[in-house]
């Protein structure tokens, strides 16, 4: 299973996932700058820190969790298309290893790609925060769970994507799931809450909390965690499913 | 002699089906330890889908399928440690190089890196071993495919329509490694093939599917000695000839506008050609002629299949 997750990486070397990753963080950290950049006085209230500081957070969380929705279904379209390419599943398939794990280095490597590109948006977050001088009373827990929590709470997603693009031959169906996991991330709050699709918006430490921050609302905090669990558990288990059914199907 | 030979592949009433579709029907397939068995059928004849079989990607709908006395199906990580395979077109990451390539395969087999290099040497790619494989050409990525089948040095290689899109050049090479391999590292080698030509050379087994079913299986030596000569008959008017044949109780069959004697016997001949003239009918000439095996194909598979 190392050598499985040694290989992946390998894989990755001179494909668009290393730019997408920068994309992705680049894309929302930029947009808030814009933002920011037309609407100073609005946004920032002189000696506010904190709220100050909030507030940009519930800015970088409207983009952010569309952008994730949409990052998890690119992502797992391109490491499943890694092997389709080249025709490589069935030549993995011929080698003495088990199905599933081909399948779980698969799920791994489209986590860890992504774990990369919501570590760079709290990065950038921090980053933009200082820029705008909105002073030394940086929320460490709140940015490191805004890059944590979502991010974890896309694990039902991540599954689901991977296994429309690893089990369908055609990628119709898996482009088809990441525009609706758009629109249903940008809705999220108007949804029911069992949906796999509000985990990570539901999971952010500032969610709900848009758009009057408090920083009172910090209080909150926990509540998230519910669907980080829940995103997390169902995206085990939906690739435990995935990778069952990858290894019962005939390799083309 | 094959009952005597110990099988390496072993087959008994495999068969897939595709909804309604038939594509391999109770095959019963012999590989003998020790032989290059070329593995021959028109296109779409059920080929492909076997080698599948063999190696677990594709599961029967019937039957069994034993390599090295394991069954594939729960055997199947034991099995395939012991071969190689090259099925149907090559398989590569276009982006990355031939030595990244087989190093993946080299690090998922626990390999040593050496053996990376060997194998690219052995196809003659150590020249472009750091060249992205998506510029190699189709003969060059078939050569990688068949240096990453050989990586783990198998006791058997299967090898599908390995010469497919290759240069008559690349076709002579790929022949004359293959035909050193038993002999130089003991290998079996299963080669599947569209073209009887291709194989005839260096096969000392052949199997011949068509439409799903094994038409002929054994040793070169046996398909040669079906190819039974006949005597060809040239006549001035075929047909009106049969008839007068006919009459004399001697069977000969139309083929063109000759006449063809399903022996090369001389009596035989004699006799036709006596029957022929005191019939009236002018006899031109009359040759004994042996079919090629190619010609014993055709008519083990037809020649309206596709070839």
């Amino acid at each position: 299973m190392i050598a499985l997750l040694r290989v992946e990486a390998i894989k990755l070397r001179r494909t668009w996932v290393w730019p997408l990753v920068a994309l992705g963080p680049f894309g929302v950290v930029s947009l808030n700058a814009l933002h920011y950049l037309l609407n100073r006085a609005g946004l920032v209230t002189p000696g506010a820190g904190a709220a100050n500081w909030l507030r940009l957070l519930t800015g970088i969380n409207s983009l952010l969790v569309p952008t994730l929705a949409v990052g998890v279904a690119i992502v797992a379209a391109l490491v499943a298309g890694l092997e389709q390419r080249g025709r490589m599943w069935k030549a993995l398939r011929a080698l003495p290893l088990p199905a599933w794990q081909l399948y779980a280095a698969k799920f791994a490597c489209a986590l860890g790609v992504l774990a990369v590109a919501s570590a760079a948006c709290a990065v950038g977050t921090v980053a933009l925060g200082v820029l705008l001088g909105l002073g030394p009373a940086v929320p460490w827990t709140a940015v490191a769970w805004e890059g944590v929590r979502p991010y974890l709470a896309a694990y039902a997603l991540v599954a689901l994507q991977l296994a429309l693009s690893v089990l369908l031959r055609s990628q119709a169906v898996a482009i088809g799931a990441g525009i609706l996991a758009f629109i249903l991330s940008v809705a999220a709050t108007a949804l029911p809450r069992w949906l796999p699709w509000v985990y990570p918006a539901l999971a952010s430490p500032v969610a709900g909390i848009h758009p009057a921050p408090a920083p009172a609302a910090l209080a909150a905090l926990a509540a998230g965690w519910a669907y980080v669990a829940a995103g997390v558990a169902l995206g085990i288990a939906g690739a435990a499913v995935g990778a069952w059914a990858f290894g019962r199907q005939d390799t083309p | 002699m094959i009952a005597l030979t110990e099988s390496i592949v072993e087959t008994r009433a495999l068969s897939r089906r595709y909804g309604t579709v038939t594509t391999v029907d109770g095959l019963n397939l012999r590989v003998p330890r020790g032989s290059i068995f070329g593995f021959l059928g028109p296109n779409g004849a059920g080929k492909t889908t076997t080698v599948r079989m063999l190696l677990g990607l594709v599961r029967p709908t019937a039957g069994t399928a034993r390599l090295f006395g394991l069954d594939v199906r729960t055997h199947r990580r034991a099995v395939l440690r012991r071969l190689g395979a090259l099925v149907e077109s090559p398989s590569y990451y276009p982006h990355l190089t031939g030595h990244e390539n087989l190093g993946i395969l080299a690090t998922l087999l626990g390999l040593p890196r050496r053996r990376v290099d060997d194998a690219l040497d052995g196809v003659r790619l150590g020249a472009v071993a750091h060249r992205r494989v998506g510029a190699y050409s189709l003969g060059m990525k078939q050569r990688l495919g068949i240096a990453a089948a050989m990586l783990h040095e198998p006791e058997l290689l299967i090898l599908d329509e390995p010469t497919n899109g290759l240069d008559p050049a690349g076709i002579h090479e790929i022949r004359a490694l293959l035909r050193s391999l038993p002999a130089e590292r003991g290998v079996t080698v299963l080669v599947s093939s569209h073209l009887l030509r291709e194989v005839e050379q260096i096969a000392t087994h052949v199997g011949i599917i068509h439409h799903g079913v094994l038409m002929f299986q054994g040793d070169i030596d046996a398909l040669r000695a079906q190819a039974r000569a006949r005597t060809v008959v040239a006549v001035d008017d075929a047909v009106a000839a049969q008839a007068a044949l006919s009459r004399a109780g001697i069977a000969a069959a139309l083929a063109g506008d000759d006449l063809v004697l399903p022996t090369a016997d001389r009596e035989a001949a004699a006799a036709a050609n006596r029957a022929l003239v005191l019939a009236g009918r002018s006899v031109f000439g009359l040759a004994t002629e042996r079919p090629t095996l190619e010609d014993l194909f055709l008519d083990l598979v037809g020649t309206g299949a596709s070839l």
